[in-house]
């Protein structure tokens, strides 16, 4: 993939320089947020895990809570149009399954 | 065996998370002055409107089927006792099940293009659940 380079970026606010990396990728800031969603899962289960006080660890649980973070910091993404509409909903609709999924298995 | 009780308590608060995860967004892209805010989405707005009816009505509902319950004279049958107002209290908060399942499974269809045959699986399980549970209130009450 070839990317346009940094000469072609006319807006200079922080909101265009942010936002310049979603005209070449328009899931760049989604993908992102999936690796933070997997990065948070384990950090939180592997706490979890070495946790004397915590007797059983739960993955489905360290996801739910991993994808209401994400959601969140989506959401705040969005004011500076880093994160696109339609990619914002596509992470709203996936962490809903797994918030989902946290509450039914509980 | 499956509960219907604890089934319905864990779909209305699915109902309300998902809820009140819309609300948030909403209110505040609208604060904030988001150039493409998701209520501009029909799907989304539709399911926000859906949720919101489903809930608020819920109390109502509820309400209804409690005087229901505290109107009925109690007949005795053989080594129990006969409510029929728990049959349509049973009708009425399966619907609401069924309805916050259906609300939330559309999003799924449409954003994530989930295949006709995992939903139909999905339905159908949800469904025999929800008879099950229902069977056995009308059977053990509870």
């Amino acid at each position: 993939m070839v990317c346009n380079g940094l000469e072609t970026l006319t807006d200079n606010t922080i909101k265009g320089i942010l936002s310049f990396p979603t005209s070449c990728d328009y899931y760049f800031y989604g993908k992102i947020m999936g690796a933070f969603f997997i990065i948070l899962s384990f950090i939180l289960y592997y706490r979890d895990r070495t946790d004397k006080l915590v007797l059983k660890p739960d993955m489905l649980s360290c996801m739910g809570v991993s994808a209401i973070a994400t959601m969140i910091i989506s959401l705040f993404m969005t004011f500076l149009n880093m994160v696109q509409p339609d990619v914002f909903i596509e992470i709203i609709v996936v962490g809903m399954i797994f918030v989902s999924i946290w509450l039914i298995k509980k | 065996m499956a509960s219907f009780f604890e089934l319905f308590v864990k779909f209305m608060f699915i109902g309300l998370i998902s809820f009140s995860l819309f609300a948030f967004t909403i209110t505040t892209q609208e604060e904030n002055n988001v150039d493409n805010p998701i209520i501009e989405n029909s799907l989304i707005e539709s399911t926000y409107s859906s949720l919101s009816e489903d809930l608020g009505g819920l109390r109502d509902k509820g309400q209804a089927q409690k005087t229901l319950f505290e109107s009925e004279n109690p007949t005795s049958g053989f080594g129990t006792i006969l409510l029929f107002s728990i049959v349509s209290a049973g009708k009425v908060f399966n619907g609401m099940v069924i309805g916050i399942f259906n609300t939330l499974i559309k999003l799924l269809i449409v954003f994530l293009g989930l295949d006709p045959i995992i939903v139909s699986v999905i339905s159908t399980l949800l469904i025999l659940t929800i008879i099950v549970g229902l069977w056995s209130i009308y059977k053990l009450g509870g």
